[in-house]
């Protein structure tokens, strides 16, 4: 009687998740549905297509840039926060977070594009003659996703900086060790499972970006997002488009593992560890 | 070593100025007189929101949105809280699968989320329509919303509800004097949350629009790859400053400390 009146209260929220499993379903089977019946043609351009390979490939390769590069900009950044603890600050790493990804790539383009204040103020100051590429390419890409994940990657390395004994880096100090020796040897370590959560976070977003790369990217720059965004909302072709998506999540699970690894490697290292 | 620590603040600084400065543009941009955009602005206009704010087709999507994020929200908000009341007191088969799958729009790339939620809403044959895109919204919301509840929940000292009990409250009434009342901050939070998330999803919502359906940040993203008008510019600021109202209300009610724990 208990049991079956408490069932009642999960079935709204297991509806729904019997939709989404029907969907991921449903996304497997029309990625092996051909012209006629079951095939695996959606699935082999993969292979057979070079321009669908290399956007695969390319794909892989910015979210590799992006992943580093966010890593290497929220390290500093969450150890300057973690000494600093002001809301203030946390409200700058905030407030983009809580903004429309359309409205935050718009300001790059008003600030980057072809017709942008950039361009625009170095041409009336008669620095160029004609406005610079400074989108549409690889590097304006890359500084899009980058400055959309970038909150993730510091609160993911913040959660964990701030929890790392502060005695362990001044007792290290007292026995003689430089800062370099410190962040080498305990505080690196120590926050390595944060760095590698904000890594994985930034990989996985990065590779399935729809509207930075619509907006930032030209026509060389096609991901897997926007490739899936044409074949289903311009050429209209859903299995297609179904393949890629599986292709994606295939990758993307395959991808994170070593993110993974580390994390457990580094955990495993702590002190107090109990296997 | 305050050379390095200059070096830090010096880069951290740099670091916030980066990620703020599209955001800041944007509204600056907003106030231009001009038909394109320029810098700096000679002088300020609201022309451009005036223009916003007479035109039948933004105020339309502006609409949909609202209507969509708060519908969102409290659905979203009601049914995790149902679920969570459940996860929380009782032994539940295969709990560790329902969470897995709770958290699974997390986990899936964006791109193919989209193609998902597109199948499941194709299937109901409500492709183009609010209640369509509301039940993926809904999906894509429950992770956000169903760990803070179920956090709330476990933070919630039993015994005071016992308590009530042991001194005649029947299980309505401890539920709306004692159990509501505490559980209310993650409520409230989760709501906001919900709300903000739908308010401005679009890569999956440009999946499932219809052809005179849309919603605001979807209208935004069409006519950035269309035309270069500030009047861009002035709707992106006023979607920025929901938002933001949004945040500073959650900052109010609940604190914005709560997304990093920095007692030690």
């Amino acid at each position: 009687m208990r049991f079956s009146s408490a069932f009642l209260l999960l079935l709204p929220c297991i509806g729904l998740l019997i939709g989404l499993v029907t969907g991921v379903s449903t996304l497997v089977q029309q990625a092996f549905t051909g012209p006629e019946g079951a095939s695996f043609v959606n699935l082999s351009q993969f292979v057979s297509r070079p321009e669908v390979v290399s956007v695969f490939f390319f794909t892989h390769k910015i979210a590799l840039i992006v992943t580093l590069i966010s890593v290497l900009i929220a390290y500093p950044l969450a150890v300057f926060m973690a000494r600093r603890p002001n809301l203030f600050y946390l409200v700058i790493i905030l407030i983009p977070l809580l903004i429309s990804i359309v409205v935050r790539t718009y300001g790059w383009v008003v600030l980057l594009g072809p017709r942008g204040l950039l361009n625009a103020t170095l041409l009336n100051l008669g620095v160029i003659d004609s406005p610079l590429r400074l989108m549409f390419n690889t590097g304006g890409l890359v500084v899009g996703l980058v400055h959309v994940f970038i909150p993730f990657a510091v609160l993911s390395i913040l959660a964990v900086y701030v929890k790392i004994d502060k005695s362990l880096s001044e007792a290290a100090m007292a026995l003689g060790a430089n800062h370099w020796k410190v962040f080498g040897k305990i505080t690196l370590p120590l926050a390595l499972p944060g760095v590698m959560t904000a890594a994985t976070i930034v990989y996985l977003l990065s590779l399935g970006a729809i509207v930075t790369p619509l907006l930032m990217g030209g026509i060389q720059q096609t991901m897997l997002g926007t490739m899936i965004y044409n074949q289903m909302l311009v050429y209209y072709n859903y299995p297609e488009a179904s393949a890629s998506a599986l292709l994606l999540t295939i990758s993307a699970a395959i991808a994170v593992v070593p993110f993974q690894l580390v994390d457990r490697w580094a955990t495993r290292k702590m002190p107090g560890h109990r296997v | 070593m305050r050379l390095g620590n200059m070096l830090l603040t010096s880069f951290a600084f740099a670091a916030f100025l980066f990620i703020l400065a599209p955001i800041l543009i944007v509204v600056a941009a907003s106030f231009t007189p001009r038909g394109y955009l320029e810098f700096p602005p000679q002088n300020l206009s609201l022309r451009w929101y005036e223009e916003v704010l007479f035109s039948a087709v933004w105020l339309k999507a502006f609409a949909v949105s609202l209507a969509l994020a708060f519908v969102t929200a409290v659905l979203t908000t009601f049914i995790c809280f149902l679920a969570a009341l459940v996860t929380t007191r009782q032994h539940v088969p295969a709990k560790g699968l329902f969470e897995l799958l709770i958290s699974m729009p997390l986990l899936l790339p964006n791109a193919a989320l989209a193609i998902a939620l597109f199948s499941f809403v194709l299937l109901l044959g409500m492709r183009g329509t609010f209640l369509g895109l509301t039940l993926a919204h809904i999906i894509i919301a429950l992770p956000f919303v169903y760990r803070p509840i179920v956090n709330g929940l476990r933070q919630l000292d039993l015994s005071v509800e016992e308590a009530a009990m042991t001194l005649g409250a029947d299980p309505a009434t401890t539920f709306r004097k004692i159990t509501l009342p505490l559980i209310r901050p993650a409520l409230i939070s989760a709501f906001l949350f919900s709300f903000i998330i739908s308010f401005d999803e679009v890569s999956v919502t440009v999946f499932l629009i219809g052809l005179d359906f849309t919603t605001l940040p979807v209208k935004i993203l069409s006519d950035i790859q269309n035309s270069a008008s500030p009047a861009i510019a002035a709707v992106s600021t006023m979607l920025m400053f929901v938002t933001l109202g949004m945040v500073f209300v959650i900052d109010r009610l609940v604190g914005l400390r709560m997304f990093v724990d920095y007692r030690n």
